[in-house]
């Protein structure tokens, strides 16, 4: 009750700023900001030209909230949290996993999966597939589960050089390194890979863009490690706030269900593959 | 059976021809020659000590610039020159040129050799791209004497010693994998041994044997894998079984980790010439992250006993197991005779990045002592003799759901990849030291779809003392140092003592200095164009006393400067560390050789 009486003091404020007074209101948003943490070149995610499908999204939520976006960059990702959403340098985190322990996350706003790039006509349905056995080149991102996988079917070792190669062997001690996923993707339309391994989210665009040269195929969320565990390969993504930040936090649910449309738009247009949030999982 | 028969045919080969052997002969007694300064490490031993005693404690005051030579070069210069029949040959980091100068008229240079490399080897090698110096072969009959340059790119060339042409070049360490070349090879008998870099990429590390004459390969022997692979001797650790045995290269690995699990050696041999075994350490196991990989990691970060004919190991002893903080095993290995406890020994001391100086009976391998390089050490609580292992302290280990503060030394090691002197007439070490601790925090990224883990940071910083380094006198029969001296930066390259009762070595800052070696009193300090990360060494040159050192700051300790990094936690942590560095020295790289002034 409590909650639904404060959305509409919230919502008149800003009918009744928004009649009366437009710079009065562009004072007033400006005076609030919403701060989003973002890569400042962490496509498709975000980039400062606000290319990422996630820039996106966060204009759509300032747009629900009457606030202006403000984006507090990061060239590392290492810390964010720590010392940019933790520190009130930003408030809000555009995608992370609907259980990361490490923020307050809001219901999930979307859902999708782990997926096989492959050049088109070549069809990579599952991790036991004899393609993944006989390729010359496995495109992945280690510390996901794919890397998990490539260790079950014994491909790890002998991808790892690959592997750094992607990054032209850039050592991550102390370093955030990024497995530019662009990249991945361009090694299998030009057949240096015959697969990438890739969160179907970041691989979007690229498959889009690649003139059907390239198909994405969902992995089925059946997998285990080799020791019978579970290893999830769909996710649920929410908005992350700090811990305890439930101002915020009832704000963006708000604003998540008044775009709802507008946002599935978003990962749409970027080419993802979305499922069900509410799907019955193996995991998660 | 067979492998007998083999060994039989070369013990044979080398009495009957005598040329195999010759070559490791005339070393010996080359090495001897004070006039010479013929490997990286003065002899085989590794004592880095000279019998010179014109320059000494009382006229060091006096010593002055006799000549300088730039190399034209801007990275960390490790390693020092080699004197050779009145040649001096010098080192340069990437792009890896050799020079080589007449003593008589050193402002000319007799030849240069420029290699082309694969530029990719640049953005490989990890802690800036370092060269810790060249090999020299004498001449046999109808065979040129040779030097050998191990190249970033991964390339071993022998050279023709007196015109710089090149006689052969093999690859032995495969770049595309990320395998760099930054160790200076090492001559024994007919064979050249040389290791790689890159065990932070998962190199999976070995050392290979290359004729002198031709670059034929003669043998590998990998740290990790199946024991064929290690080439472990059906003799391997049978005097000191608790170290392990057989088939541990794979148990103690999970799965195939042990393809990707580093061990590279790129640090420094040593050989025996009664006992015929060569002494190297194998480096840090990978992933650096411990969790990735469970188990023992063998025979990563173990101190090596190979037979030099055909690679075979008699010995190994790993130092740290599991290890959790990149403390890479392939500091030098230095040889002595000493008395302990009433027992003439022959020993080999090994003062390691984790804090301990380890002393073995080179021989049969049987640990004598281990000592903490300082009473900061915590990682280990203390090593237990009988067994090998290190009793740990976990508060200051490494793990995921761990953030450990203040774990001491840091992954750059209390004693890093400098060579140090040992004085046989007054048995005491002298170790150039570091005291650098850190802070180990892992990192998750905020995203995404079930990464589970990213990194760690290292922040490094000065140790308790409040300063970066020490030169102390050790004495390996009582586990004492005699004495120590403090210094605000680390000792990163090594010291040299002499007959003259001194001890040279340079600092990170740019100074180099002699100290008395009976009581550690400074005797004489030069400002240099740039910090030391290299060895000085001495030679005669008729009949007169010469110190010759490398100035260029860099390597681990400079990539802040080298790189301009300003992140205190970039360059594997060295920049935090090492930030004031940048307010006493710049890049530069040469050689400045100091005499006596001449008596008029």
């Amino acid at each position: 009750m409590k909650r639904i009486r404060y959305g509409w003091l919230l919502l008149l404020a800003t009918l009744t700023g928004c009649q009366s007074n437009p710079v009065a209101e562009a004072v007033a948003l400006q005076g609030s900001p919403l701060k989003v943490c973002a890569g400042e070149n962490e496509l498709p995610y975000s980039n400062r030209a606000g290319e990422g499908f996630e820039n996106a999204i966060a204009k759509e939520l300032g747009q629900a909230l009457g606030r202006q976006v403000v984006f507090v960059w990061w060239q590392d990702a290492r810390f964010v949290i720590k010392n940019q959403l933790n520190t009130g340098k930003c408030d809000v985190v555009i995608g992370v996993d609907a259980d990361n322990p490490l923020v307050d996350t809001t219901r999930p706003y979307y859902r999708s999966g782990y997926a096989f790039v492959t050049r088109k006509g070549v069809v990579v349905k599952d991790w036991d597939d004899p393609l993944l056995q006989r390729a010359d080149h496995i495109a992945f991102v280690p510390h996901s589960p794919s890397e998990i996988m490539l260790r079950k079917i014994g491909r790890y070792s002998d991808m790892f050089f690959y592997m750094n190669e992607l990054v032209d062997f850039k050592s991550r001690r102390n370093k955030y390194v990024r497995w530019q996923p662009k990249r991945l993707v361009e090694d299998v339309l030009s057949g240096k890979a015959q697969v990438a391994v890739l969160w179907a989210p970041e691989a979007a665009r690229y498959v889009r863009d690649a003139n059907d040269k390239l198909e994405m195929r969902l992995i089925p969320d059946h997998q285990t490690d080799r020791r019978g565990n579970p290893v999830p390969h769909r996710y649920s993504i929410s908005l992350g706030v700090r811990k305890g930040d439930q101002v915020l936090m009832r704000q963006l649910e708000k604003a998540l269900a008044k775009r709802h449309g507008q946002i599935e738009a978003i990962l749409e247009a970027e080419g993802i593959p979305l499922l069900p949030l509410n799907e019955a999982t193996a995991s998660r | 059976m067979q492998r007998m028969k083999i060994r039989m045919a070369v013990a044979l080969f080398c009495m009957g021809s005598t040329v195999t052997c010759l070559a490791n002969q005339k070393l010996v007694e080359m090495s001897k020659k004070d006039t010479n300064w013929v490997m990286p490490t003065k002899d085989y031993s590794a004592t880095h000590y000279s019998k010179l005693d014109e320059i000494n404690a009382d006229n060091v005051k006096n010593l002055q610039v006799a000549w300088t030579f730039s190399t034209g070069v801007l990275n960390g210069h490790e390693g020092g020159p080699l004197v050779v029949d009145g040649l001096m040959y010098i080192n340069t980091p990437f792009p890896n040129t050799v020079y080589a100068l007449d003593l008589n008229d050193p402002s000319k240079i007799v030849w240069e050799y420029k290699p082309k490399q694969n530029p990719a080897a640049r953005a490989v090698a990890c802690c800036d791209v370092v060269n810790r110096g060249v090999a020299y072969a004498p001449a046999e009959k109808g065979k040129p004497a040779k030097i050998f340059l191990g190249q970033l790119d991964g390339h071993l060339v022998a050279l023709d010693a007196k015109t710089g042409d090149e006689i052969w070049k093999m690859e032995a360490c495969d770049i595309r994998v990320g395998a760099t070349i930054t160790q200076a090879p090492f001559v024994v008998k007919d064979k050249v041994l040389v290791g790689c870099s890159g065990a932070e990429l998962g190199v999976r590390g070995y050392v290979t044997a290359f004729n002198i004459n031709d670059g034929k390969m003669e043998w590998r022997a990998f740290a990790t894998g199946p024991d064929k692979d290690i080439r472990l001797s059906e003799k391997f650790n049978e005097k000191t079984p608790q170290y392990g045995r057989f088939g541990l290269g794979l148990k103690t690995w999970e799965g195939d980790a042990w393809k990707i699990g580093g061990g590279t050696n790129w640090g420094w041999y040593a050989y025996d010439p009664d006992l015929d075994l060569i002494y190297y350490g194998s480096g840090n196991p990978a992933p650096w992250n411990e969790t990735m990989r469970p188990g023992d990691n063998k025979w990563t970060m173990t101190m090596w006993a190979r037979d030099p004919d055909d690679g075979m190991a008699i010995y190994g002893y790993q130092k740290t197991p599991h290890d959790e903080w990149d403390y890479a095993g392939v500091n030098y290995m230095a040889l002595t005779e000493q008395t302990i406890n009433g027992k003439k020994m022959k020993l080999v001391s090994h003062p390691d990045r984790n804090g301990i100086i380890y002393t073995l009976n080179r021989e049969t391998g049987e640990l004598v002592r281990a000592d903490k390089l300082d009473d900061t050490v915590n990682w280990v609580k203390y090593v237990d003799l009988k067994t090998g292992q290190p009793v740990r302290d976990p508060e200051y280990g490494t793990r995921m759901d761990h953030q450990a503060k203040n774990i001491c030394p840091s992954a750059m090691g209390y004693h890093n990849q400098g060579v140090d002197a040992y004085d046989p007439e007054k048995e005491l070490f002298f170790l150039g030291l570091n005291h650098i601790c850190m802070d180990w925090e892992p990192f998750m990224l905020p995203y995404r779809a079930g990464q589970f883990f990213v990194g760690a940071t290292l922040n490094m910083y000065p140790g308790p003392k409040g300063v970066m380094g020490f030169v102390r006198a050790y004495d390996a029969k009582t586990g004492k140092f005699k004495w120590s001296v403090p210094e605000k930066f680390s000792v990163w390259g090594g010291t040299l003592a002499t007959k003259g009762d001194l001890v040279f070595y340079g600092t990170l800052d740019g100074w180099i200095k002699a100290l008395d070696s009976r009581n550690g009193k400074l005797k004489w300090k030069f400002k240099l164009p740039s910090g030391v990360i290299g060895h000085p060494v001495t030679y005669e040159h008729k009949g007169k006393q010469y110190v010759a050192i490398y100035y260029g700051v860099g390597g681990w300790p400079g990539v802040g400067l080298v790189f301009d990094l300003k992140d205190p936690s970039a360059g594997l942590g060295a920049v935090g560390a090492f930030k004031e560095l940048a307010h006493y020295t710049k890049m530069g790289g040469g050689v400045m050789v100091f005499a006596l002034p001449d008596e008029t």
